[in-house]
Parts: structure tokens; sequence; C-alpha cells
């Protein structure tokens, strides 16, 4: 019994093969649970605060600033573009009715295409593409993607967002992916301005930095599951619930893990 | 509650086929970068195909994929200085402010400069580059102790609850605690404590929690159940 304990531990410690058992259980997990009807969520004030915002820009015909930071297509923050568009997209779905069009700003070149498909989309959704404006310089309608490049430690993509919130006349920020210390910037700025924020950030500096100077901020994963908040799309909740699943059993096998060393003394 | 799109026959056609690229092309990807080329030996009792041996080029087939992506990624850069231009160009006829305006117009005149630099004085572009860019910056970087600090004080004025208190009091005591005063040693010690226990686990758990996200996210759309890349 010990020698098969101390087999796993040695496999356990393999960083490879640790995550070879999480993807297997995830995928085990993936295709074993059925999810049939939209199941309640508990409450995230960020997500109310999104909801307002939303409706704030309609009424008054402000446009909403959206941006996903310094994620991009092709390096390690591809997932967390791809999700933070696709809660861009509901997002500025409900705004696209209104006559002021979100602008949706990026600090990398690669996420620029990303940016301009999900706009279209939401627009596309609402049958009126006609009121989004993506490239012509001579519309009276502001172009709603933009890229500003980052610079080093990203400041000159702060900056530019800085100006942006009195130079555009903004009803709100939504800013969600990847953010360092030069949120800080943003964030001050904005509440200068009077431009309430939502903002979160992968690192953990941007983290602490939204939490202390956004009016809310979203939390670690919380990110990965705004989509569910915006839409009643069934497939979106199954993720959610697999993600809170696989964290529950991590929180036991750290437990039980603990126990064991504990235990055997190790 | 929104309704669903209207999608059209050619339009869902259009949505499988990009589903099983995506499902084909990431899945040899990641198979073709954790195995590399493959060798095979089918056995003789296998009807056709049987007896047949050789090497599958997997890993071939992802670097060749990742060399595609990174071509098309170049290219990205190009697209990104045209919308700038375009960005800056309407800005400047038909800007929401005044400040807007010359914001713009400044940008526009200094991306032209840009481009003829090099035929003036071909060190213009570094020059300003280095005296220009790098020192503004700086002061930038300079300016976002005072935006933390104000932070913190704003936070404490408007957002009175328990975890803004507790946020605001470890920040203190880790700022005292890093004052190089002898008498403060056990003030650092619990400093100490308090960064490598309670604020390391804190730290630990939100990047598990985001790693893990990443990777269920990640494996959803692998498989074609997730499509955040279209509708």
């Amino acid at each position: 019994m010990d020698s098969f304990f101390n087999t796993l531990e040695i496999l356990f410690s393999q960083t490879m093969f640790t995550t070879f058992i999480i993807i297997l259980i995830a995928l085990f997990v993936n295709v074993l649970i059925r999810l049939n009807e939209y199941k309640p969520m508990r409450r995230i004030t960020a997500f109310d605060k999104i909801r307002q915002m939303t409706g704030a820009s309609i009424e008054s015909s402000r446009p909403l600033h959206v941006s996903i930071g310094s994620t991009t297509i092709g390096d390690e923050t591809t997932m967390l573009a791809l999700l933070s568009s696709e809660f861009i997209y509901y997002a500025t779905r409900e705004v696209a009715i209104g006559d002021a069009a979100p602008l949706f700003t990026v600090s990398e070149g690669s996420a620029l295409p990303l940016a301009s498909d999900t706009l279209r989309r939401a627009y596309e959704h609402e049958n009126r593409t006609r009121a989004l404006n993506l490239f012509n310089p001579l519309s009276k309608e502001a172009i709603s993607a933009r890229w500003y490049p980052a610079g080093r430690r990203s400041l000159a993509f702060a900056s530019a967002l800085t100006t942006m919130q009195a130079d555009d006349n903004l009803s709100g920020n939504v800013l969600v992916g990847r953010y360092g210390l030069e949120l800080a910037l943003i964030l001050d700025s904005a509440y200068r301005n009077k431009r309430p924020t939502v903002a979160t950030s992968d690192l953990l500096d941007g983290q602490a930095i939204a939490y202390a100077l956004a009016d809310d901020a979203l939390i670690g994963e919380e990110v990965f599951t705004a989509s569910a908040y915006t839409t009643a799309n069934i497939r979106i909740q199954k993720r959610n619930f697999i993600i809170d699943l696989m964290r529950g059993l991590v929180v036991i096998a750290i437990i039980g893990l603990t126990l064991y060393n504990m235990v055997a003394g190790g | 509650m929104q309704n669903p799109p209207n999608r059209n026959l050619l339009t869902r056609f259009i949505v499988v086929i990009t589903a099983t690229f995506v499902t084909i092309v990431g899945l040899s990807t990641l198979l073709g970068l954790v195995l590399g080329n493959v060798s095979y030996a089918i056995p003789d009792g296998v009807p056709v195909i049987g007896g047949a041996s050789g090497i599958a080029p997997t890993g071939d087939i992802a670097f060749i994929l990742i060399r595609l992506a990174v071509i098309v990624l170049a290219y990205a850069i190009l697209i990104g200085v045209i919308n700038l231009v375009a960005v800056n160009a309407q800005r400047t006829l038909h800007g929401a402010t005044w400040t807007a305006k010359i914001n713009s117009a400044v940008i526009l005149t200094m991306f032209v400069l840009g481009l003829i630099a090099p035929f003036i004085n071909p060190n213009l572009s570094d020059f300003l580059l280095e005296n220009v860019q790098t020192t503004i910056e700086s002061a930038l970087a300079a300016l976002v102790f005072f935006a933390l600090v104000y932070g913190a004080f704003r936070m404490l004025k408007h957002k009175i609850t328990f975890s803004a208190i507790l946020f605001i009091l470890t920040v203190e005591i880790v700022l005292i605690g890093a004052l190089p005063v002898a008498q403060f040693g056990l003030v650092r010690n619990f400093t100490d404590w308090l960064i490598n226990v309670p604020v390391n686990a804190g730290a630990r758990g939100i990047l598990l929690g985001i790693a893990l996200a990443t990777l269920i996210t990640g494996l959803r759309v692998l498989i074609g159940q997730d499509r955040t890349y279209g509708e």
C-alpha cells in the first residue's frame, strides 16, 4: 500500500502528469454533465453595474468604452482574449440599440480583428450594422475598434485611455483582460471624470488595483463566468458549472493530500 | 433574455465548417507539439492498409500551422497602423470635443514627421523616441504611485466595508514593515508572515482559479463545445 502511495506521490510531483490528469478529468466531466435548464447563479454586483452602464449609454447617447487590455490572439492570453471578447459581445448587443456605438480598445495589433469582429457580430445580431463605423475616417460616427500601441509597460496605451475619458465623452468603462500597474492611471482618470468603471485583470497587481480603485471589480476567474450573466445560453452556463466543479475537486485534492502528508508525517 | 439569432442554412453550414476546421487544426497542433513526429506500423491483418509503416509528420504539420499563425499575426501590425491613422483622422475631423481634435491632430502630425524623419536626418527618429517618448513614459510611471496612494485614500472615503478596511490595514502594515527602522522588527516579522502565508495563499488561489478556467475553456474550444470565435 505504501509503495502505491509513494508511486502516486512521485507521479503527481511531475507537472505534466498532473496537467494530464486534470485534462482527462475535465474531459470526462464535460462529457458526463448534462444541463437542461438555466440555473440561478450567485449575485455579482459588477454585472449589475455593467447593466446600469449599458442602460446609461443608451439613454445618454454616449459611448460605452470596453477594452481587453494587452490580451491577444497567439500567446498565453489567447483564451482570456476570446472569453473577454465573448463577454463584450453579449454586453455590447444591449448597447447596439442605442445611438452611440461602443468604443472597443486593444493594445495588441493582432487583437484588432477580434475587436472589429466582436462589434460587427453584436450589431449584426440587432440588424444595425449600418450604425457601426469600423474603418471610415470621413464618417461623423467615431471608429469603434481602436488600437493604441502599448509601448513599454503599456504606459502609452494607458495614457491614451486616460485622455479618452473626457475627450470621447464616455458613459463608462468595462476593462477586462490583462492590465498591470498602469491600470491605476486609467481608473484615476475615470474617477476624476466621473465615469463608472468595472475592471479586472488576470495579473495580481492589476487585480489589486482594480479592487481598490474601480467602482466594481471582477475577482479571479469571475471574468470567465461573465458571459453567463449577460445571456441565457445553457452552453455557457455549463462551462461555469464545470469550472466550479473542477475547482471543488482541486480543493478536495489539496485538503486530501495535506491530510495524507500530516498522517504519513511527510 | 435574448432572442436566438435568425440563422439561415448557409450561416449554420459556415458555423459547422468553422467549428470542424478549428477542432482539427487545434487538436493536430496540440498532438504534434506533444508527440512530435510519430512512427507507425499497421499490422498485416488490417485490410487495404495492412503492413504499411513509416513516420507520420505530425510534429512537422504542427510547426507549419504555427508558422502560418505567426505570418498572419505579423500582418496584424499593418492593420493596426492603418486603424491608428483612420481613428485619429476621424477624430481630427469630427471629434466629440476640441481636446480630442487637438490630441488626434498632434498624433497625426507626429506620424507624418516619423515617416519623413529618416529622409531629413537618419537619427531623428531615434532621437525623438529616446528623448520624447521614453522621458514621457518614465514620468507616467512615476505618476502611477500617486494614483495608487490617492486611490487608497478614496477607497476609505467611499467604500467603508470590512474587506476595504482589511485591504487598507494590510497595505499600511506592509508599508510600515518596509521602513528601514530598527524598532519595527516585530512589525517586519509580522509583514513577512503576512506576505508568505495569507497573501501568498490568496494569490495562489486566484491564479489557480484563473489557470483552471483557462484550461477548461481551452479544452471546450478544442473539442468544439465552445465557439467563442464566432456565431
